[in-house]
């Protein structure tokens, strides 16, 4: 594996998708909520900080997601219908360095992102006259490992299907199991029937109740990992 | 690659016996759904549980904040009865039991304010299930509880809990000093006598001993006359 390479590709499409038109759409968005989160904030009278910092936390993590996966799923989809991969393949570089270049790309500029959006609301904070506590700084660093999560589930997706639209639709539904699937766990261990087995199959699915403890975010993150080897191998099976 | 994914298979499986479940309570414990279980589910799914929260308890604050009118009906500010209330701080604890300012306003709410003691008890007590060394939650059940008392209604099952709670380690004094008067009051002298022990070995303030010395006194005195 070369890792210079994979760096000097990783960090060109990094470029690419903080300057690309979707991330100026994200970011205007985002301006917006930050705007209406101060009027929301108002209405909690004493909790406004408490209100105001999980306006943050759920503006961030909504808009990493969209970004991260549209990112991920348009970058691969578009190059492969532009055919720009060959200009990639054809030089010396594996498919497996190309996807890993990929997935450090998003995580990279889905960082820069969430720097940029805290920044915005550190400022807003600071007008308000509060300052940012801990807890909020471990919540972004959690929002982020479910980030790598389902951008790395994503990037599986689309080297299974190569299609965007369908990468991004499955992506959508895995965020909303992960998000629940401690319920569902819960549901299925009180049930009776023969319907309590079936929570072995939801072991699959990564389960983002995990990150409230530190082993589980290791979990999240081994399971990236894997997953991220799981789309090598069907990537190079992909016919391109 | 068959290995791999083997070996993904049994990490995977090793997740089931790692860990437990969400820091959070579960939808399906408590036996029936909220109002908005869509809402709710949709919430959680999107991963936005605690603003969902935070907007809820804005909403119960609008709630409360209006007068309830009706024909003949007529309420001052705070008072009136809300019979959606404990439904709507209920929901909101079930999405977050660490809202500490929701729990305890509505608790309060519903115990002082709208004499729904239990109701605010029930509250408390699910809060308390997930966040068990909050003091504020365990100070506020103990004043629920002395509330209940100047009306002679007395709770053993809460009493006793409240008992287990202050014979821990590092409790505040002022919490134990409410346990004990609840406790005389109950009739318990022996749990009574037993905090106000505690009360004279751990607290520095000259109130609180020079309290506990003679009530201590005082409860011995009237066991001996019974």
């Amino acid at each position: 594996m070369k890792i210079r390479s994979i760096k000097n590709i990783a960090m060109e499409f990094a470029k690419e998708s903080t300057g690309s038109k979707f991330s100026y759409i994200v970011f205007f968005f985002v301006i917006i909520l930050l705007y209406f989160s101060l009027i929301i904030s108002i209405m909690a009278v004493q909790e406004e900080k408490k209100v105001l910092s999980d306006f943050f936390i759920a503006t961030t993590h909504l808009s990493l997601f969209i970004f991260a996966i549209f990112s991920m799923s348009v970058g691969i989809s578009s190059d492969i219908e532009t055919k720009r991969i060959y200009m990639i393949l054809s030089r010396p570089i594996k498919r497996y360095e190309y996807l890993i270049a990929r997935a450090i790309g998003v995580y990279f500029s889905s960082f820069l992102l969430l720097v940029l959006i805290t920044l915005l609301c550190v400022i807003i904070f600071v007008i308000k006259g509060y300052f940012i506590d801990f807890v909020y700084l471990r919540t972004l660093f959690l929002i982020f490992i479910k980030i790598i999560n389902i951008t790395s589930l994503t990037l599986l997706f689309v080297s299974i299907t190569s299609s965007a639209f369908t990468s991004i639709a499955i992506s959508v539904m895995m965020w909303f199991v992960a998000n629940f699937v401690s319920e569902l766990k819960f549901a299925l261990s009180k049930s009776d029937s023969f319907l309590a087995y079936t929570k072995y199959f939801l072991y699959i699915f990564p389960d983002f109740s995990l990150t409230s403890t530190l082993w589980g975010n290791l979990y999240l993150i081994i399971y990236s990992f894997f997953i991220i080897i799981l789309a090598s191998y069907f990537f190079n099976k992909m016919e391109i | 690659m068959k290995r791999i994914i083997l070996f993904f298979i049994l990490f995977i499986a090793n997740e089931s016996l790692i860990f437990s479940n969400s820091k959070y309570p579960s939808f399906f414990c408590f036996g029936k759904f909220f109002e908005n279980p869509v809402n709710s589910i949709m919430a959680v799914s999107w991963g936005l549980r605690e603003i969902y929260s935070d907007w809820l308890y804005i909403k119960l604050l609008q709630y409360y904040g209006t007068r309830e009118r009706g024909e003949g009906v007529y309420f001052e500010w705070g008072s009136g009865n809300y019979p959606l209330f404990y439904d709507k701080a209920k929901e909101i604890v079930i999405l977050n039991p660490y809202f500490k300012n929701a729990v305890m306003s509505s608790a309060g709410v519903l115990a002082f304010n709208l004499n729904k003691y239990y109701q605010g008890i029930s509250i408390l007590k699910l809060a308390l299930l997930y966040q068990s060394d909050n003091y504020d939650y365990m100070l506020l059940l103990s004043a629920i509880v002395t509330f209940q008392t100047k009306k002679n209604i007395y709770d053993e099952k809460l009493i006793n809990e409240l008992y287990e709670i202050c014979v821990r380690k590092d409790v505040p004094i002022m919490l134990i000093q409410m346990t004990a008067f609840i406790s005389k009051k109950a009739g318990y002298y022996d749990k009574a006598i037993e905090l106000y022990s505690i009360i004279l070995n751990n607290s520095k303030d000259k109130f609180y001993i020079e309290n506990a010395r003679k009530q201590i006194e005082l409860i011995r005195k009237v066991k001996s006359e019974k």
